[in-house]
């Protein structure tokens, strides 16, 4: 189900890291209403989705919803820390 | 009590206000991406952040400058990759695109080379990734996120 590759899927090039900005968007991602959670509201729809296109259409949906963590992760570290 | 009395609205149920008069709630408009899209070079699509013209709606007061990216491996497997994601993605909605199939499977094929000269460069990419003597370098840095390991 989950398969790690050490590498980015898009390059990344922050040049002013902004941690409020970094807080926002990392409740937008793991927050309350967030991509995270949607993420996995459309992983379990799939269960009874009869149709295979939409069997596949939210499979690749609640992928794509729950791979952005990287761009969080490079937005929050500081420069010293970098 | 409390009656169940609809809660009073100058615009009927299934509409809003706007500045002067109520409109209806939205108008979704989704028009079906056709068979055979055009399709932006491997790098272009990285580039531009989507492999297919059509899609290509950037906001209006964006800068039209595109991503640069380096002439490298890893940017040369990132391009693969996302083209193969795009494709996949297409694919999904698009299972009878003869063209777009052979274009998807030359792609994933030119992918597994490219992560294959990766790795022999910079290390595996999976902790899986047999390594040439079996030595156990899954942990070295750069990890993505730190300095020098996204480029």
């Amino acid at each position: 189900m989950f398969v790690y590759e050490k590498k980015l899927q898009y390059p990344i090039n922050i040049k002013t890291t902004n941690p409020k900005l970094a807080a926002i968007i990392i409740s937008q991602y793991g927050g309350p209403d967030g991509e995270l959670g949607a993420s996995l509201r459309y992983l379990s729809q799939r269960y009874t989705m009869p149709y295979p296109e939409l069997k596949g259409l939210l499979t690749d949906i609640g992928r794509e919803e729950s791979c952005c963590t990287g761009i969080c992760r490079r937005n929050c570290s500081s420069p010293s820390s970098r | 009590m409390q009656t169940d009395k609809p809660i009073e609205n100058a615009c009927g149920a299934g509409s809003g206000t706007l500045p002067g008069s109520c409109a209806p709630l939205a108008f979704p408009y989704i028009p079906m991406q056709e068979k055979n899209p055009v399709c932006y070079s491997r790098t272009e699509a990285l580039q531009t952040g989507t492999l297919f013209p059509g899609l290509n709606l950037p906001f209006k007061a964006a800068i039209a400058a595109k991503m640069k990216t380096d002439n490298t491996a890893l940017a040369e497997l990132m391009a693969l990759d996302f083209a193969v994601d795009e494709l996949g993605l297409y694919l999904t909605t698009h299972p009878d695109d003869k063209e777009a199939l052979d274009l998807y499977w030359s792609y994933v094929k030119l992918a597994d080379e490219g992560r294959a000269k990766y790795q022999k460069l910079y290390g595996p990419l999976y902790q899986t990734d047999l390594t040439e003597d079996g030595a156990y370098t899954w942990l070295k840095d750069p990890w993505p996120w730190d300095e020098g390991g996204n480029s």
